[in-house]
């Protein structure tokens, strides 16, 4: 367990910064514990790459400054992702963006029964051999885009299809991923 | 909106293709620890527990909180008239929601209280937040208060819809609006403005719609005028437009779109009855479907000069996440019936944007067109597909199949083991057929007049009929005939690739169901067409 965090009596408040000895390392610990996940949540939701680990730094230090109260692992996790949340969407705001999903908690409720089934190895098993089936220009395509980091005019060039073509194919691939990793999860 | 489990999966594609994991920075917790005895602290933020759901509103329920979808959704329901009780009826919470004249609803959550406006019962006095639709209905008064503070008093002798910040429309059944609308000049939010005769009533002109700050597409006037005349649209150039006469008016301002969208002569007296009272999803489906095909597209068949209103608002409803998949699917395919530019035009543009919307005999009946990307699509489909998933692209694989595509001919294979019972398996077969592999027809053929047998023998004549009737439908799909079995005329051809299953589920075997048919006659009917 990560202590020794602040402890508040009654829930995540805020409180005044620790300053004993020995904080500096929790600190560590406590990002340690938990970047993993974040890292995944924050991606999941549509931060890109180049800004996970500034958001990241943010939720932490925000987290720190709430002097939040430590129960367990589970309750620090879902203080940190609902501050990340709120972090991402602050960032969106300043960009003139919007979020990609518009239920942002059904988003995270999503995301937990991923994570905390193993850490989501069981779904990525699934979805490698379901990957594994997949052939021809769908595979093609989702390599293009996943290894490759093409964007869709590179890959209609590499592909001859035309961009919307390749907007299809894409969905169309992880459309049946989906329907697979469903199958295979379930059975 | 995106559904969490399409983000999932692209997370799972980025950890598995491109090394994207969850596995941290060594950086972060040293940066982090040095900002810390650093003293940066920040403030904290309004991070707390999901508040409750409002009660009897599910989770996913986004039609309470997509209510610019509705209005979206209003301008072509609007057109057909009868479609309007699609957004006002239905999925209301039970036993709930219901308010009584003059009961004021004041401020969020807004949920229960939309639900509770849609509901006809009386007159209401409400706050409204943006977006939020209210509809009350004939002969009641309605007060409604904008968010902004403006308020709008409707006397109606008909159903009247009511869209803060978005929209005001007007479905006006039998041409008797009586209107007073406070202040004299109340200014919408985003800039449309209504001016009304202090009081305008009844038979001669309903009311006038100014809205000038509405650029581009449209600046004008509307004028409704009664049932029987003529309506006239006059647009900001001082050009009056007559447009089809009726009994029904309908009028949609949207300052979003800088349109309105103002046509119909159709008889909608029909669907009046369902106006306000809750539908069961089929009800509604039924209703959208006939709306569109009977309406807003025969309109346009009609008078094709009237896309320039329709397409933008038809557009709007379908890209519209608020409005469910399948109910879009369901004009989608009307569309894809429709052989008009526009019509092909409105499927490729949802196609670009919404690929997955587009159903498959939609994508075949524009690739049978020859419409370049739907040409290309089919064949993605195929590549997608992989054997024992699910339901096969069956119309994609008989499309493709009859151009010699050996994938595709293993596709109808597997569909023919694969699509239920009822007919799929005759359908695939008679693909088959029409490739050119005769024994796969005749041991289906078989094996489909065993199983109407002992149907027959059981006395569920109604499973039975339905078997006789795909067998019908095959019989005609192989030979690529002329199909007469339909009542409705389009259908007496020869079926297309894109045509088999949707018509024989929903149209054909519906309307010989109407017709109840003895052991006798349905074993009469299995061997004439085949069946040994």
């Amino acid at each position: 367990m990560a202590a020794p965090l602040r402890r508040t009596a009654a829930g995540p408040r805020p409180s005044p910064a620790p300053d004993g000895e020995g904080d500096g390392e929790a600190v560590e610990r406590l990002v340690r514990a938990h970047q993993g996940e974040l890292r995944g949540f924050l991606r999941y939701l549509g931060c890109p790459a180049s800004e996970v680990d500034d958001l990241l730094q943010e939720v932490f230090l925000t987290f720190l400054s709430a002097g939040f109260e430590e129960r367990d692992a589970r309750s620090t996790a879902r203080f940190l992702r609902s501050i990340a949340r709120h972090l991402f969407l602050k960032s969106l705001r300043r960009r003139e963006s919007r979020p990609r999903l518009e239920d942002l908690e059904a988003a995270e409720s999503v995301w937990v029964r991923f994570h905390e089934d193993g850490g989501g190895a069981p779904y990525l098993d699934a979805l490698r051999r379901c990957l594994d089936v997949l052939q021809g220009r769908a595979r093609e395509a989702l390599e293009l885009r996943y290894t490759g980091g093409l964007g869709r005019g590179a890959i209609a060039a590499r592909l001859d299809l035309t961009e919307s073509g390749v907007h299809s194919i894409l969905v169309r691939a992880r459309k049946r991923l989906r329907e697979c990793v469903a199958r295979r999860t379930e059975a | 909106m995106i559904d969490p489990e399409d983000l999932l999966m692209e997370h799972g594609l980025r950890e598995l293709l491109g090394g994207d994991d969850e596995g941290g920075s060594d950086e972060l917790p040293r940066r982090v620890r040095e900002a810390w005895e650093r003293g940066e602290r920040r403030p904290a933020l309004p991070v707390e527990a999901p508040a409750p759901r409002p009660l009897g509103v599910p989770a996913n329920d986004v039609w309470w909180r997509r209510p610019r979808g509705v209005a979206a959704a209003a301008a072509l329901v609007g057109l057909a008239g009868g479609v309007l009780l699609w957004a006002t009826s239905g999925e209301a919470p039970e036993g709930g929601g219901r308010t009584g004249p003059g009961i004021s609803v004041n401020g969020p959550p807004v949920a229960r209280a939309t639900r509770a406006l849609r509901l006809p019962d009386g007159a209401l006095t409400a706050e409204l937040p943006v977006g939020v639709a209210a509809f009350v209905p004939a002969g009641d008064d309605i007060t409604v208060e904008l968010g902004s503070g403006l308020r709008a008093t409707l006397r109606v002798a008909s159903q009247v819809r009511v869209e803060p910040d978005d929209a005001l429309a007007l479905l006006a059944g039998g041409a008797e609006v009586e209107a007073e609308i406070e202040p004299a000049d109340v200014r919408l939010a985003r800039g449309v403005s209504l001016r009304v005769p202090a009081r305008s009533r009844g038979s001669v002109e309903l009311f006038e719609a100014v809205s000038p700050e509405l650029g581009g597409g449209f600046v004008g006037a509307v004028r409704v005028r009664p049932a029987g005349a003529a309506w006239a649209v006059v647009l900001g150039n001082g050009i009056e437009e007559d447009l089809a006469a009726g009994e029904v008016a309908t009028l949609l301002l949207s300052p979003a779109g800088a349109r309105v969208a103002a046509a119909s002569d159709l008889e909608i007296g029909e669907e009046i009855p369902y106006l306000g009272k809750p539908l069961a999803p089929r009800e509604h489906l039924e209703v959208l479907e006939r709306s569109y095909r009977e309406g807003v597209l025969a309109a346009l068949r009609e008078a094709p000069e009237l896309w320039v209103f329709a397409e933008q608002p038809m557009l709007a409803l379908l890209e519209d996440n608020g409005v469910p998949a399948f109910a879009r699917q369901r004009i989608l395919l009307a569309l894809g019936g429709d052989t008009s530019l526009a019509a092909t035009e409105v499927v490729r543009e949802i196609w670009r944007s919404a690929p997955e919307l587009v159903p498959e005999p939609v994508v075949v009946a524009l690739a049978e067109r020859g419409v370049h990307e739907f040409v290309r699509e089919v064949e993605v489909w195929l590549d997608v597909w992989e054997p024992g998933a699910g339901e096969p692209p069956f119309a994609i694989a008989l499309h493709l199949g009859l151009q010699g595509d050996d994938r595709a001919t293993a596709l109808l294979r597997d569909a023919m083991e694969v699509l239920p019972d009822e007919g799929g398996g005759i359908l695939a077969a008679a693909g088959l057929a029409r490739i050119g592999d005769l024994v796969a027809w005749e041991d289906e053929l078989a094996r489909h007049a065993e199983k109407t047998r002992a149907l027959i023998e059981l006395g569920n004549l109604e499973s039975a009929a339905m078997f006789v009737d795909a067998l019908a439908y095959a019989a005609a799909l192989k030979e690529g005939t002329a199909f007469e079995g339909s009542a409705i005329p389009s259908l007496r051809r020869a079926p297309l690739p894109s045509a088999p299953i949707e018509h024989w589920t929903n149209v054909h075997h519906m309307e010989r169901l109407q017709t109840e048919r003895s052991a006798q006659e349905l074993e009469a009917e299995l061997v004439a067409l085949g069946a040994r």
